[in-house]
């Protein structure tokens, strides 16, 4: 059955959005200033990334680009240009707002979609946003009731792709997965230094 | 197309027969609308959750200030999310909310709530609880007649996620894990709907 159109736009920019977000924990990795065992979290969830991205590529009707989305991809690079000087702190500051931000795009998506496989989807993959958010956010130290806004998944902050024009330049050229050198553990990881009180 | 898992009319006449009130309402009234089951089965989830971290507060058995933080916090969001379902199953069919416990999965719970004796057994009581109901609240989207509610639902969901990820990372366990090791929710642990509603 051919996929609704409604639903064709919201899957492709998922994907293109799974792809930019892939491609900075790669880079963030890369830039040297996460401890090892926070890298291998990173490279862990830079994984689950690229697999959100496929599927999201599945549901879009053919439509798949396998490609990160220009603008938000030079905006975010943009932004872990500037914080990496911070340290780790800066970087996973970083990764805990793109986080925050997919899930947030998957709530305003399914607020449009119309069939249930691309519910499903978007469904199997925001919680799982804001799951890698709280372990990222636990990692920086922050107690329990900084982990939660409220009480409630919102659709503000997400990515919006008015906010993030295509850039003029040719290609922006993701890395990928495979130029990562750390090797990723397929296992839950737990980030040693836990929630603190 | 997806469809949340109904419980048996048995199951769902069971639940209204223990409910006081309107002499007139049938079973069949409540299985033909699937909104309306869903929403008080995730209202008697909920309070479910609530009695839980009660009992457990009552216990004497957490030591840590960050646990109890995290107990108190999390009996707060689900104040919230038993009023929203109660609210929303109330804006459909009148006077339906489910007000109580789920009595079919307090039932299966009460031996393991009986069984506490550690700040540990707690933990991993609560880590249950909220798995079910993160993979209970996935299971449900693309099954609504009203497309708003999968928002409603998940917006729920993706917070019981980040409350599995707390707990998971409190208890540092493999048991436990705080995120699914692939990066995708899943309805394995979930309740059908209707059950004990």
């Amino acid at each position: 059955m051919a996929q609704e159109a409604n639903d064709v736009a919201p899957t492709v920019f998922a994907e293109s959005l799974e792809l930019s977000v892939m491609a900075i924990y790669v880079e963030a990795v890369q830039s040297g200033v996460l401890r090892p065992a926070i890298s291998d979290v990173v490279n862990l969830f830079a994984r689950h990334h690229q697999e959100h991205a496929d599927a999201f590529g599945a549901a879009s009707d053919g439509k798949q680009t396998g490609q990160a989305h220009p603008g938000v991809l030079l905006a975010l690079r943009r932004r872990l240009e500037r914080v990496v000087v911070d340290g780790e702190a800066g970087v996973l500051t970083l990764l805990v707002d793109i986080e925050n931000s997919l899930a947030a795009s998957y709530m305003f998506t399914l607020g449009s979609l119309v069939e249930p496989a691309a519910m499903m989807v978007t469904a199997s993959i925001l919680p799982v946003a804001g799951q890698h958010a709280t372990v990222l956010a636990g990692a920086l130290g922050r107690p329990v009731g900084a982990l939660f806004t409220g009480a409630f998944e919102t659709d503000a902050e997400r990515f919006d792709p008015a906010d993030f024009p295509v850039p003029t330049e040719t290609t922006v050229k993701p890395p990928t997965l495979s130029s990562t050198s750390t090797t990723m553990s397929s296992s839950t990881t737990s980030i040693a230094t836990g929630f603190q009180p | 197309m997806a469809l949340a898992l109904v419980a048996c009319a048995d199951q769902v006449g069971d639940g209204f027969d223990r409910r006081p009130g309107d002499p007139d309402r049938t079973p069949t009234t409540f299985a033909t609308n699937l909104d309306v089951v869903i929403l008080r089965t995730a209202s008697s989830l909920e309070r479910l959750a609530i009695g839980v971290y009660d009992a457990i507060s009552g216990l004497g058995v957490v030591e840590t200030p960050e646990v109890q933080a995290t107990i108190d916090l999390f009996r707060n969001h689900h104040r919230d999310h038993a009023a929203l379902f109660d609210a929303a199953t109330n804006s459909i069919e009148i006077d339906s909310a489910f007000t109580d416990s789920n009595p079919v999965i307090a039932a299966r719970l009460r031996p393991r709530l009986a069984a506490i004796r550690t700040e540990n057994d707690a933990l991993k009581l609560a880590y249950e609880i909220e798995t079910i109901k993160s993979s209970t609240y996935f299971s449900t989207v693309g099954s609504f007649g009203d497309r708003k509610l999968n928002q409603a639902v998940m917006s729920v969901g993706g917070i019981e996620a980040r409350h599995v990820t707390v707990l998971g990372d409190l208890l540092r366990s493999t048991a436990s894990p705080p995120y699914p090791a692939d990066g995708f929710a899943t309805n394995q642990a979930a309740v059908v709907v209707g059950t004990g509603v």
